[in-house]
C-alpha cells in the first residue's frame, strides 16, 4: 500500500515575514485540484519510468536487485504463454513482465491538499505452458506491497521531481497573480 | 564570484535547473532531443573542466589537497595526490552527473540519488563546517551556458518562439518578488509516505 500526503511546510521563515499577496496566491494554489492532480500525474510517471529503468527510488536510485537466473529463466519460459510489456526484457529487473503493476499505478485527489498514489485493480496469475493460470490473482496493491518487502522498494518521489513540483507551484502562482493583475 | 543562476544544493540533490524558453527565447517542447543534446553537453563540460581543477566560470578549484582528506582511508586507496585537483577519486560522483529532468521548459542537470551527499558537500564545504573542501565545482555560468547553447544556434532559431501566456502580463517587479518568495519559502513541499 502505497499512500502519499501532499503537506506544505514553511521552513525557513516566519509567514509574516513573506509578501502576502503571493502568500494568499500560494495557499489557493496548493488547495486546487488541478494542481495535485498535475503533480500526481508526474509522480506516477517518473515512478514508472524509473522503475523501468531499473532504479530504486528509495534506495538513492541504486540499481533494484537483481534477478535471480532460475527466476529469469521463468519469465523466458513463461513469455512463451503470457502477452509481455514492450518493457520486459531478458534478464532486467524493472519490475516489469505483463506490466499489471506498473501500469496500474495510479493517484487520487482525496481533498485539499491531499493526493494519494494507488494500486488500482488486480493482478492476472501468469499462464502456464497447459493454457492454465498459475495459482491465484492477486490485488496490484498487495502484489506492490510484497515486491518491496522483496527487496526492490520503488515508490517514491526523486529529488528532480521535487523541483518540478516546485516549478509547477510557482507557475499556477504566477496565473493568479497575473490573473489578479487583469481583474483589478 | 562567477554566479551560477539556479543552484540547487541539497544533500540528496545536486543540481542546477536551466529554463531554456526564457534563457533561448524558443520552445524546447517539441524538440526533446535538442535540451537533452544540450543537457549532455554541459555534464561532458563540467567533466572536463573539473578535471582541469577549474570550477564555476573556470575559477581556479582550491589547491592542494588537505593533509586529513590524503590521509583518509579511501584517498590512501585510490593513491591520491595533493594535486592536481580533479574531483575524482574512484570517479562515481563525476559520472553520476547527468540530465535529470526536462519537463518541456526547463532542464535539470546534476547529480541526485548517493552520489549527491558528497558532491553537496564539496560545493558547500559541508555547509561551511570543512570549508577546506569546498570546491564548486558543479554549476555553470550564463556564459558558459552561452558558449554550449551557440554550438546549436541553427536548430535553435528554427524553432518557434514560445507562446506569450497570461504570466507575461507580470511586471518584472512581480516575477522577481515570486522568485524571492519560492526561495525564501526552502523545501516547502513534503510528500510523506503514510503507510
Amino acid at each position: 500500500m502505497a499512500e502519499f500526503e501532499f503537506k506544505v511546510k514553511f521552513n525557513q521563515q516566519d509567514i509574516k515575514s513573506l509578501n502576502q499577496e503571493i502568500l494568499t496566491a500560494f495557499k489557493k494554489v496548493i488547495a486546487s485540484n488541478a494542481v495535485l492532480r498535475d503533480i500526481g500525474e508526474v509522480l506516477v510517471l517518473d515512478i514508472v519510468d524509473t522503475t523501468k529503468n531499473e532504479k530504486s527510488i528509495p534506495n538513492k536510485l541504486a540499481n533494484l536487485k537483481l534477478l535471480k537466473e532460475a527466476w529469469i529463466n521463468r519469465k523466458d519460459r513463461l513469455s512463451k504463454y503470457n502477452k509481455t510489456s514492450p518493457d520486459y526484457e531478458h534478464g532486467k529487473s524493472n519490475l516489469t513482465f505483463t506490466g499489471q503493476l506498473l501500469n496500474s499505478l495510479t493517484y487520487i485527489v482525496e481533498g485539499p491538499g491531499k493526493l494519494k498514489l494507488m494500486f488500482k485493480g488486480n493482478h492476472s496469475a501468469y499462464i502456464g505452458a497447459n493454457g492454465k493460470k498459475i495459482g491465484k490473482d492477486i490485488s496490484n496493491d498487495k502484489l506492490a506491497g510484497y515486491v518491496a518487502e522483496s527487496g526492490r522498494p520503488f515508490m517514491g518521489i526523486r529529488p528532480a521531481m521535487r523541483l518540478r513540483i516546485n516549478r509547477i507551484v510557482k507557475s499556477y502562482v504566477i496565473r493568479v497573480l497575473a490573473v489578479a493583475r487583469l481583474t483589478k | 564570484m562567477a554566479e551560477a543562476k539556479g543552484l540547487v544544493l541539497e544533500t540528496d540533490i545536486v543540481a542546477q535547473e536551466f529554463n531554456l524558453e526564457e534563457i533561448l527565447g524558443v520552445d524546447l517542447s517539441k524538440d526533446e532531443a535538442l535540451a537533452a543534446e544540450i543537457g549532455n553537453d554541459i555534464v561532458d563540460y563540467i567533466t572536463k573542466r573539473s578535471a582541469a581543477g577549474r570550477g564555476i566560470g573556470g575559477s581556479k578549484l582550491r589547491s592542494p589537497y588537505s593533509k586529513e582528506y590524503l590521509n583518509s582511508e579511501e584517498a590512501k586507496i585510490y593513491g591520491k595526490k595533493p594535486a592536481p585537483i580533479n574531483m575524482r577519486l574512484s570517479g562515481d560522483m563525476i559520472s553520476s552527473m547527468d540530465v535529470i529532468d526536462f519537463d518541456g521548459t526547463t532542464l535539470v542537470v546534476g547529480i541526485e540519488g548517493e552520489e549527491a551527499a558528497k558532491a553537496h558537500g564539496h560545493m558547500t564545504g559541508k555547509n561551511g563546517t570543512v570549508p577546506n573542501m569546498k570546491r564548486e565545482f558543479f554549476g555553470l555560468t550564463s556564459s558558459e551556458l552561452k558558449k554550449i547553447t551557440d554550438n546549436y544556434s541553427d536548430r535553435i532559431s528554427a524553432l518557434e518562439s514560445p507562446s506569450p501566456t497570461i504570466g507575461d502580463l507580470l511586471s518584472e517587479k512581480d516575477n522577481a518578488s515570486i522568485n524571492d518568495f519560492f526561495n525564501n519559502i526552502g523545501d516547502i513541499f513534503k510528500l510523506k509516505e503514510l503507510k
